[in-house]
C-alpha cells in the first residue's frame, strides 16, 4: 500500500510538470548555451534534447545563421582550449616527433 | 574527513570529465610497405599496390584539453587462390593509443600519436576434398561426387609499437579530414605460429618495422 502511494505521488508530480514551451526553437536554453560556449558544452544527457532543438531551429527564420554561429563558436572554443600544449602533453609530442624522425632517418639512410 | 576528501576529489574529477565530452571515431585507409614475399615458396598472391593497403578505424575519447586516449586498428587483408584452393591472409594491428594535439590555426590540428600494439596474423586455406565416410553416406542416399569443403587457419600473435604525426582539418566542428605519417615497429617471430593448437613455423615476413601513411575521415562530438 505504501509503495503504491509513493508511485502515485511520483506520477502526479511527473504529470504535474508541464514542459516549458519555447516559441522559437533557436531561443532554447541549450541552443543559447551552444552559441555562447560552443556545442561541446552540451553534456551527453542533454544531447537528445539538443538535437531536437537543432532540428526545429533549422526550420526557423534565422535558423541557418544560428547553427553557423554555433559551429563558428565551437571552432573558436576548440582553438582557445588547445592552442598550446598543456601539462604532460608536450612531452608525449616530443617523444613521438623524435621517434618518427629517427625512424625515417634510419630508413632513408638504408640501415 | 578522509572519506569526504575522496568524495570531493571524485566529484571534481567527474565534473572535469563531463565538462570535456568529446568522442570521435575515425575511418581511413593506409599504405604500408611490408615485404610479404621473402620466403622461397612465395604463396602470397601478388596484388600490386593494393597488397600494401590497409583499412583503419579508431575510437578516441578526449580526457584532457590536449589529449585523447583511444583504440586503433589497422587491417591488412588479401585473398586469392593457392594451388586452386581459396586462400587468405590477414594481419590485424591493434593499438591502445594516446594522442596529444594542439591547434596552430583555427580548424587545423596537429596531433602526435603513440601506443603499444597487440597484433595478430592468420593464414587460412579452404580445401575441397572427398571424404570416404561422407562419400559412403551420400552413396546410401543415391548421391555421388559431392566434395566436402574444409577450412582451417594458422594464427600468430605479436607485440609492437606505433608512433605517428598527423594533421587534421575540421570541415565542421564534428567532421574532419586527417592525414598521418608514422611507423609501426613489430616484434614478429616466424616460430610463434599455431596450427591446430600446435606450435609451428610460419612465413618469414619482413614486417619488423614499416612506414605508415594514412588518410581518413573523423567524426566526433
Amino acid at each position: 500500500m505504501k509503495q503504491i502511494t509513493i508511485i502515485l505521488v511520483f506520477f502526479t508530480v511527473l504529470l504535474g510538470q508541464e514542459s516549458e514551451k519555447v516559441a522559437n526553437a533557436c531561443q532554447s536554453d541549450l541552443i543559447k548555451r551552444a552559441k555562447k560556449e560552443g556545442m561541446r558544452s552540451i553534456g551527453y544527457k542533454e544531447l537528445p534534447q539538443y538535437f531536437k532543438d537543432v532540428w526545429k531551429c533549422r526550420k526557423e527564420k534565422k535558423g541557418k545563421k544560428t547553427l553557423q554561429k554555433i559551429n563558428q563558436r565551437t571552432i573558436e572554443v576548440d582553438h582557445e582550449n588547445s592552442a598550446t600544449f598543456q601539462g604532460f602533453t608536450s612531452t608525449c609530442a616530443y617523444c613521438v616527433s623524435s621517434s618518427v624522425l629517427i625512424f625515417y632517418i634510419f630508413k632513408l639512410s638504408g640501415n | 574527513m578522509r572519506c569526504t576528501y575522496h568524495l570531493l576529489t571524485g566529484l571534481i574529477l567527474t565534473s572535469f570529465i563531463i565538462a570535456q565530452p568529446k568522442i570521435s571515431g575515425r575511418l581511413g585507409i593506409g599504405y604500408s610497405s611490408p615485404d610479404y614475399k621473402t620466403f622461397a615458396e612465395s604463396p602470397f598472391p601478388k596484388k600490386g599496390t593494393f597488397e600494401n593497403m590497409m583499412v583503419n578505424f579508431s575510437f578516441d575519447y578526449q580526457f584532457y584539453p590536449n589529449a585523447r586516449v583511444g583504440y586503433s586498428q589497422w587491417i591488412s587483408f588479401t585473398s586469392d587462390n593457392y594451388e586452386g584452393e581459396d586462400f587468405s591472409r590477414s594481419f590485424n594491428y591493434r593499438a591502445v593509443v594516446i594522442e596529444t594535439y594542439f591547434f596552430p590555426r583555427r580548424k587545423l590540428e596537429i596531433n602526435f600519436t603513440l601506443g603499444p600494439m597487440i597484433n595478430s596474423g592468420s593464414i587460412s586455406l579452404a580445401t575441397k576434398q572427398t571424404i570416404s565416410a561422407w562419400d559412403s553416406l551420400m552413396v546410401e542416399f543415391n548421391n555421388s561426387g559431392i566434395e566436402v569443403s574444409t577450412a582451417d587457419e594458422m594464427t600468430t600473435k605479436f607485440f609492437g609499437i606505433t608512433s605517428s604525426i598527423g594533421a587534421r582539418y575540421y570541415i565542421k566542428p564534428y567532421l574532419a579530414i586527417e592525414t598521418k605519417i608514422g611507423f609501426i615497429e613489430n616484434y614478429y617471430l616466424k616460430d610463434k605460429w599455431k596450427f591446430q593448437d600446435k606450435d609451428i613455423k610460419g612465413p618469414d615476413i619482413d614486417i619488423e618495422d614499416f612506414p605508415l601513411f594514412t588518410f581518413g575521415l573523423v567524426y566526433g562530438w
